[in-house]
């Protein structure tokens, strides 16, 4: 017995069901005795704890010399401490089925656990040891960097990385922190040495510079309590000041070239220096970028993808950080095809500057950025993420309460006025990485810039 | 799989059966399952958590399903189907779903493809009626200009995410020296070039009509659903749909090698790689489990055997895994590790010989065997957590429901790994990692082909 649909109509959606992201009953915030900021959120389909460590000081407090000291602190964390070697710290976790991770970026570094609720006292002991009294021994040291400068020599072999490395450093610049990848370079990592560790530890690493998230089978007060007792040992102290330098944008246009010796496809990055993460304006460039290149249905992606062909995906973002940004668009292009995508994804970018959006784009772009949430609130991982991201960049403590009223209030003026005085298609930094001998003709035919020849050092 | 921007896609997605087990430690999953008229397997499953609902459809066709000269077809086939139907012009499929706030995507692999989007509850209807009619209505939708431009975005997918990649080529050549020309896992999901650029209209018609209806699918609905009204809507929107011939079961076709076969490779990369492959049996066959665990604790953690002597101990090695890739119709287990500067693919391979020499011979220590046992059992919880998406809840029960036509295995899975012994697990791995049956390929830098193992 089939009812009869009527399938020619797009079905209605039913009623929007009400959903608060972060239910308030299950959410708390408690500042422990030595100072740590300790966000919980209840959770209890599963009996599961999920643990973020967040240290607010990130790879932006890295000299340039040495660049990629604080990813290589990160890693070293679990390296062996003061009472567990770096053997028997694996082994503690992986007898339990705890999962641990270590993490750097940018703005900030940390580690994450996610253990059993059963095994929770035990997995604690050990992250509380790899908190509190890392030791960096010497013998690990030199093989945690041997391991990051293979890596960054197996970076020659990414054009995408070798593409976003260039990039930002052409925007950047050298004298800034964000200019450098977050691994460092060859030079920089090899002059790490272990006294230069312990000493970024002991400025970086203290309970007053630190949030932990919670999100887990387990209540408020309780989890408190055994971090009062686990962490009893960490004092408090004065972190690292941020002393990161504004740099005027480069004028003009260029097209940074990377040679690919017969490569078929070209890695491409356009762009050009963009906005800090707490910015007034974070929502109106938000909800320009979905229509722009935020989503699949973007018109970058639509274009270049869905019409063109040229590419598997194309797209655009804006990388917000503490002191600053960049907004870039990215994709791998078929190499004959190299010069038109340069031309078409600077087409797009005009033509938002100067035309704006249409009303059916801004209310589509606002709905699906609403809508969205519900399901990036469903796992303990997906929700300490978010309270992380509060936490690290300092945003309000209701932000997740007032997210939906802020997209909504995005006004079509808004979005034209963004669009307007953030995108600077005449102001682009271009890089190409493909098979110069072939697309270096055709990039010049463009007349955007001057097409400078580079190697992957820059 | 489709490329969604700031959503980077998984490179290749080969199904792992690793993470999963059963009996969550609350209590068992629950669902239900009922077959329409038409054949079609529908499984529901209420999870309360967020107010959205996933849908998720597997067809029980993949790549294996491909005759040598139309290689990569499934693939291709999977874009087609976001191409839009006879109700759902072109370009609404995502247009309606981002709007609606969701996330969606498919993938191919020798085995299945599978398609699934997760939207706010009250989309459910909106995601039935595209996934429905895309099943009933595909074929008017259908025409060249679409075909050549997917043939293109596919070509640039191969371009990426194989011949741009590095080592992106060592699948390939492998599954050609596997197994014999005739075997349909002898060529990869993605195809070869020339294939995927003579596929045409005809073909499109014609494996739509073998392998998409109904009666060879599983739909899987969960999330914070009405039991009765979902039940009326699936009706609705899927019962009509006619019945496609029936589709044979595929059986286990594993070859058997016996002289090892050693192959070089040049490509451009900074650092040497060592694979290593062997038969071994099929997806919930025999030793299946078996084979996992001994993967685990070969090369998961620093612990593991190969990690700790590779990695940790001579530091020869920037990196080692090794996967057991259980498939329908012959699972392979695989090594793969990168040497570090300077070091030989010989020393690699002497190593891993060694390690697994000692393992057969041996065993497990009684650690090992309760570090990766607590290992699938935590895992198994974990995985859980999420309802859609690629090994989400609903994602696995179509899988147990397509491969073993049962998805309260779901709850059953667990016990395979739990109630092994260590004796099955030093057997498996004595049967299958046997040295002259396997096949070794040695990806170097150009021109240094002297760093390979002969």
């Amino acid at each position: 017995m089939h009812t009869n649909i009527d399938r020619t109509k797009i079905p209605e959606a039913g009623t929007i069901p009400g959903f608060s992201l972060l239910d308030e009953t299950k959410l708390s915030r408690i500042k422990l005795s030595n100072g740590i900021d300790l966000r919980t959120y209840r959770y209890k389909k599963l009996p599961v704890v999920q643990l973020y460590l967040v240290i607010r000081t990130g790879a932006y407090s890295d000299p340039v010399q040495k660049a990629g000291m604080t990813n290589l602190l990160s890693e070293m964390l679990d390296e062996g401490t003061k009472n567990r070697s770096a053997l028997k710290i694996a082994d503690d976790f992986d007898f339990l089925g705890t999962h641990f991770n270590t993490w750097a970026s940018m703005d900030g570094c940390g580690l994450s656990m996610l253990s059993l609720r059963e095994h929770l006292d035990t997995s604690l002991e050990v992250v509380s040891d790899v908190i509190q009294n890392p030791d960096f021994p010497e013998n690990e040291l030199t093989r945690i960097r041997q391991n990051v400068l293979t890596k960054i020599l197996q970076e020659a072999d990414q054009p995408n990385v070798l593409a976003t490395k260039a990039f930002v450093k052409k925007i950047y610049g050298e004298d800034h922190p964000y200019g450098y990848p977050l691994l460092g370079t060859t030079d920089t990592v090899t002059s790490i040495e272990r006294g230069e560790l312990s000493d970024k530890y002991s400025r970086s690493f203290m309970p007053n510079n630190a949030s932990i998230i919670i999100v887990g089978d387990i209540d408020a007060k309780e989890i408190a309590n055994k971090l009062e007792t686990a962490l009893s040992g960490w004092e408090k102290g004065n972190a690292l000041s941020a002393d990161v330098q504004e740099i005027p944008d480069p004028g003009g246009s260029e097209i940074f070239l990377l040679h690919r010796p017969d490569a078929v496809q070209s890695q491409i990055r356009i762009g050009h220096r963009g906005l800090e993460r707490k910015h007034k304006d974070y929502f109106p460039v938000r909800v320009m970028n979905q229509v722009l290149g935020g989503q699949f249905t973007s018109r970058i992606n639509l274009n270049l993808r869905e019409d063109k062909g040229y590419t598997y995906g194309a797209s655009s973002l804006w990388d917000m950080r503490k002191f600053g940004g960049h907004f870039l668009a990215a994709g791998g292009f078929q190499g004959e095809y190299t010069d038109k995508s340069v031309y078409e994804i600077i087409k797009e970018f005009r033509e938002i500057r100067d035309k704006g959006v249409t009303h059916a784009e801004l209310e589509s772009a606002k709905e699906g950025l609403i809508r969205s949430l519900p399901r990036q609130f469903e796992t303990p991982s997906q929700i300490a993420t978010q309270l992380a991201n509060v936490a690290l960049y300092d945003l309000p403590g209701n932000y997740y309460d007032t997210f939906v009223e802020n997209v909504q209030r995005v006004s079509l003026e808004d979005v034209d006025r963004a669009a307007a005085m953030y995108i600077r298609p005449e102001n682009v930094t271009v890089v190409v990485v493909g098979d110069a001998d072939s697309i270096k003709t055709p990039l010049e035919y463009l007349g955007i810039g001057k097409v400078i020849l580079t190697d992957a050092q820059g | 799989m489709i490329a969604i921007p700031s959503n980077y896609p998984i490179e290749f997605n080969e199904s792992k059966y690793n993470d999963q087990g059963s009996m969550p430690l609350n209590g068992a999953v629950t669902y239900e399952k009922y077959t329409l008229d038409n054949g079609l397997d529908v499984i529901l499953h209420i999870d309360r958590t967020v107010p959205v609902v996933s849908v998720n459809l597997w067809y029980h066709v993949g790549s294996a399903r491909e005759v040598r000269g139309k290689s990569g077809f499934a693939h291709l086939f999977e874009h087609m189907m976001f191409q839009g139907s006879q109700n759902a012009a072109a370009g609404l499929h995502f247009k309606l779903i981002e709007d609606a706030g969701g996330t969606l995507n498919g993938s191919t692999t020798t085995d299945r493809t599978n398609y699934w989007a997760t939207v706010p509850k009250n989309y459910l209807e909106l995601l039935l009626w595209l996934e429905s009619d895309r099943m009933g209505w595909l074929l008017p939708a259908m025409t060249e200009k679409k075909l050549h431009t997917q043939i293109d975005v596919v070509k640039n997918e191969r371009r990426q995410n194989y011949d741009n990649r590095p080592y992106g080529l060592a699948f390939e050549i492998l599954s050609e020296h596997l197994y014999p020309e005739d075997h349909p896992y002898s060529w990869t999901t993605i195809g070869s070039m020339e294939d995927i650029g003579n596929a045409s209209l005809g073909d499109v018609t014609a494996f739509f009509k073998q392998y998409y209806g109904p009666n060879n699918a599983s739909l899987c609905i969960g999330g914070d659903i009405d039991i009765e009204k979902t039940k009326s809507l699936v009706s609705q929107y899927f019962g009509s749909i006619p019945s496609g011939p029936p589709v044979a079961k595929m059986k286990p076709r594993i070859p058997d090698i016996r002289d090892a076969i050693y192959l070089t490779h040049e490509d451009n990369v900074q650092l040497p790689r060592l694979y290593m492959a062997w038969h071994t049996t099929h997806v919930y066959g025999h030793d299946d489990a078996e084979m996992d665990l001994v993967i685990d604790a070969l090369s998961h953690g620093k612990n593991s055997r190969l990690y700790r002597s590779l990695v940790y101990e001579k530091q020869i090695a920037q990196d080692v895994s090794f996967m057991h890739i259980s498939r329908e119709i012959g699972s392979i287990a695989i090594v793969v590790a990168t040497a570090r500067p300077d070091i030989s693919l010989h020393q690699i391979k002497q190593t891993i010989d060694e390690d697994i020499d000692a393992f057969v011979s041996d065993g497990l220590t009684d650690r090992e065997f309760d570090r990766v046992r607590n290992a699938q059992k935590s895992s198994f919880t974990y995985s859980l957590q999420r309802v859609g998406g690629f090994f989400g809840v609903t994602d696995r029960l179509n899988e147990y429901n397509i491969f073993l036509g049962d998805p309260g295995f779901i709850n059953n899975d667990l016990t395979r790994y739990l109630d092994t012994t260590k004796e099955n697990i030093r057997s498996a791995a004595g049967r299958y990692l046997e040295p002259n049956k396997r096949v070794v390929l040695n990806i170097v830098p150009k021109g240094k082909t002297e760093l390979a193992f002969k």
